[in-house]
């Protein structure tokens, strides 16, 4: 009685002063908005091109923004405002908080060659790894393949999906022994597409040719003159702010000072606009950075560890666009340019809420550099030489390899071999079954936060329900990947209402 | 806003005429409650020593129509859901309150401007009494801000009737700034109906409501919330019941959940205190698998007391929290529904005053 009154006040005075509450689809682009601004508020200060550029990305291709948004993906996991899916999974405790990786989509999977020179298929990049329920590993898995997919994978190709991804998850997960691991399913085109890529391209050191030139005898980074695009500035977004956009731009359009910036802009862009992998020269404050973090490098790495060059990089990832990167070149003290190799530093962030047990989910490790230290040091059955979690300045790192042996699993490829026939749905589906299996053996590595294995408490969990997880995987799919298409919709809407940064230009000039 | 623009004309010229004679006064009030808790199954560290309580709170008058107050809390640089804090993850300072106020003692007005306090969760924490075991439930479910930037308008009704108030505010609460041209109006009222019988019957029964218009972030999400709030006892034993109705979480305007918080609180014996809570949250309408129920009991010794409110005690307390189906972070999932927590817990809560305040 007094609520349908206090609606009934509520409702009415809304109305009077015109500001009726919203439609489901306005309701949705308000969540969508909300959420954005907050999970991307630390760059909105100091890198607010670099964000608009993210957004961009994100607007170009639905994979694009899944890959942007998988803290969106588990506040909606935990939205509990309306009717969930309920799983049937997750019935004891240590279930829900065991180390899972966080974002495991395809393009997150790839080729690590280890100190040994063994290839191994990993989860690569641990940004988002934290402790939490393994089930949402798989059920962000699924999403991301059922995106990876994309339109030449029908419903009965989406379903085989799901279906692979538990089943190879169950088999991996009931086989696994931490002295014979279980063996991986057969390749597929795609799969052994990208085992051969590295093993052709890392031998050939295709992507040190790349980024790198010969200058008499020593070898240096090939820079950009300048990283710039009409990208963010596409006309369909209507005339919007575009000063945040732009202070960022002048700050990166330098004058040509060097003979090594022969690269002219716009060899730096993509054919649809986007900021493609540009290098750039450090300003002060990054050669400044980047000398304290060579410091804590070369503590791991020993004194023969040498820097040649370094520049600063543009355009890589979607999530972590606007993070700082810079790349290493590196040797150990020959003369010759035989020995050099390149390095990846980049800034890392907060990883996502996983939601789980409501009791807060930090505190195991010393801080941010120490998570990904520590967690890449579990879930990998091979480790990159190069990783390093590193702290500077109260800024996180990551350190990594730049070399064709560490490749990684690519949509756009995906597609093009599917649309030219030289892979079919079977591929895909091989694919799934080595995300189930990578998966199952990641998390088999892991543990729960007091140290013991995770492996038999996931175990004993599937064993309750032994058909649940293909029917959890199954009927998440299909409501994630409708829900992700809408949102993609709603956020290509949301950019052309409000601008490049959805409206947050506004308070960006304010902090300032 | 021209409203408010009158009622500063007005103090100010009662300021000026009345040629203030009274002295300066202060109020000083620090909280302090640290304590051990195990927590089950956490998803982190079972085992804790915490910090639940430390504040500060100074409010310093400057004569009979104006003063100023300061209140700062404790609180982790680095979120719960992160690691990225001020020198580490230090534990900081924290400015929860920072308002002027100016005070118009014959009309029984005060208008504060700055970070002000919101009676809605002052006048319910001072109410249930044991605030560093929790807060009370809107403020407990995020609900209803402690504090926010804006200005309230109190009138302290005669005879001791009680207080009503108005604010008008950011909406975004004391730890975000402005993020959108809507302001949020509150609305409420504290009457303690009993005062008129007698002084000494003013705080036997209390009854409160409240409600708030208003719209939350970048996309101005609805706010709106609708509170009722009744309490009563004799000063060595108190209960109290709220019941919330919220709409819109956070920016978030699909959400409408509900909460019901039933209390007792009291003295059985000489120094030992007890306490029981019961907090009922509907996270969906209509929906029974959607509620989160908290229980929250414990027992303690009280170590001081005196008449200036003083109060130092040590209690032994434990709370179980269960969500049904539709309430789990993950739905449906049983493993991860219910958490039991032990909490040892010291603490303090000391008053000083000085000067006479009006």
């Amino acid at each position: 009685m007094i609520r349908s009154a206090y609606l009934s006040c509520v409702i009415v005075s809304a109305c009077v002063i015109g500001a009726c509450d919203q439609s489901p689809i306005d309701s949705r682009k308000a969540q969508l908005q909300a959420f954005l601004h907050a999970d991307n508020a630390v760059w909105i200060t100091d890198e607010p091109g670099l964000l608009a550029e993210k957004y961009h990305r994100m607007a170009a291709d639905p994979y694009d923004f899944m890959r942007g948004t998988v803290g969106l993906f588990y506040a909606d996991v935990a939205r509990k405002g309306q009717l969930r899916d309920e799983t049937h999974l997750l019935q004891s405790p240590e279930a829900g908080k065991v180390l899972v990786v966080g974002d495991p989509h395809p393009e997150n999977l790839g080729t690590i060659r280890g100190v040994d020179g063994e290839l191994s298929l990993e989860w690569v990049d641990l940004d988002a790894a934290s402790h939490g329920p393994y089930i949402l590993d798989l059920r962000r898995a699924v999403l991301g393949l059922t995106a990876y997919a994309g339109e030449q994978c029908g419903a009965d190709c989406q379903i085989e999906l799901s279906a692979a991804v538990a089943s190879s998850y169950r088999k991996t997960i009931t086989r696994w022994d931490t002295a014979s691991p279980a063996p991986g399913p057969e390749t597929g085109h795609l799969v052994q597409s990208l085992v051969d890529e590295a093993r052709e391209e890392g031998q050939a050191r295709k992507r040190l040719r790349k980024y790198t030139t010969i200058e008499g005898t020593d070898r240096v980074i090939e820079l950009d003159a300048a990283v710039d695009c009409e990208g963010p500035t596409d006309s369909s977004m209507g005339e919007t702010s575009m000063d945040a956009v732009k202070s960022v731009r002048d700050r990166q359009a330098r004058p040509r000072a060097s003979h090594r910036e022969h690269r002219g802009p716009i060899e730096a862009c993509g054919a649809d606009g986007r900021w493609a992998d540009g290098r750039l020269r450090l300003s002060d404050a990054e050669k400044d950075e980047v000398g304290r973090l060579m410091g804590l490098v070369r503590r791991k790495m020993g004194p023969d560890f040498r820097v040649l060059d370094v520049a600063r990089r543009f355009g890589k990832g979607v999530s972590s666009l606007p993070a700082r990167r810079y790349l290493v070149l590196w040797d150990r003290g020959a003369d010759t340019p035989n020995d050099d190799e390149l390095m990846n530093l980049r800034m890392v962030v907060e990883p996502p809420f996983l939601p789980g047990i409501p009791a807060g989910q930090t505190g195991l490790y010393a801080g941010n550099a120490a998570r990904i230290d520590q967690i890449s040091a579990t879930l990998w059955g091979q480790m990159d030489p190069l990783a390093f979690g590193l702290n500077v300045g109260g800024h996180a790192f990551k350190s990594s390899s730049t070399s064709s042996w560490f490749q990684e699993l690519d949509h756009e490829k995906a597609a093009k071999a599917l649309r030219k026939m030289r892979a079919n749905t079977d591929d895909l589906v091989q694919v799934a079954r080595w995300v189930g299996h990578t998966l199952a053996e990641t998390h088999s590595r892991g543990h729960l936060p007091d140290g013991r294995l995770s492996h038999p408490f996931i175990k004993a969990d599937l064993g309750h329900a032994p058909e649940a997880l293909a029917e959890d995987l199954a009927r998440w799919q299909s409501r994630d990947y409708h829900q992700l298409m809408l949102d993609y919709d709603h956020f290509n809407a949301l950019r052309r209402e409000h601008g490049p940064l959805l409206g947050y230009e506004r308070l960006a000039l304010d902090i300032r | 806003m021209r409203a408010f623009a009158c009622l500063a004309l007005l103090l100010s010229a009662e300021s000026v005429l009345a040629a203030p004679e009274s002295t300066r006064y202060g109020h000083l009030r620090i909280e302090t409650a640290g304590g051990y808790a195990h927590t089950h199954p956490s998803a982190s560290v079972e085992h804790t020593f915490v910090l639940t309580r430390g504040r500060v709170d100074l409010q310093l008058g400057l004569n009979a129509f104006v003063s100023t107050r300061w209140a700062v809390d404790a609180v982790r640089s680095a979120p719960e859901t992160g690691y990225i804090g001020v020198d580490g993850e230090s534990i900081l300072p924290r400015i929860q309150v920072a308002e002027v106020a100016a005070h118009w003692p014959t009309a029984r007005l005060n208008l504060t401007m700055g970070v002000v306090e919101r009676p809605w969760s002052s006048l319910g924490n001072t109410d249930w009494g044991l605030r560093a075991v929790g807060a009370t439930l809107g403020e407990r479910e995020g609900w209803i801000d402690p504090a926010d930037l804006g200005s309230t308008l109190t009138w302290r009704l005669p005879q001791a009737l009680g207080t009503v108030w108005t604010s008008v505010l950011s909406g975004e609460g004391f730890k975000r700034r402005e993020r959108n041209e809507n302001k949020t109006l509150v609305l409420g009222a504290w009457l303690t109906p009993l005062g008129l019988v007698s002084a000494r019957l003013r705080n036997t029964f209390n009854l409160g409501a409240l409600v708030q218009q208003g719209r939350f972030g970048v996309s101005k999400g609805r706010n709106h919330r609708f509170s009722f709030r009744v309490s009563g006892g004799i000063p060595d034993l108190r209960a109290g019941l709220e019941y919330t109705i919220a709409e819109g979480i956070q920016g978030d305007a699909v959400p409408e959940p509900t909460g019901l918080s039933m209390w007792v609180r009291g003295m059985p014996y000489g120094p030992l205190l007890a306490y029981a809570r019961l907090d009922l949250i509907q996270e969906i309408p209509n929906v029974d698998e959607s509620q989160r129920t908290r229980v929250e009991t414990g027992l303690g010794l009280r170590l001081h007391s005196s008449p200036e409110s003083d109060h130092a005690y040590l209690l032994v307390g434990y709370g179980r929290q269960h969500a049904a189906e539709q309430a789990s972070l993950v739905a449906g999932a049983a493993g991860i529904d219910q958490v039991d927590t032990l909490l040892i817990q010291l603490t303090v809560d000391t008053r000083q005053q000085w000067g006479n305040a009006p």
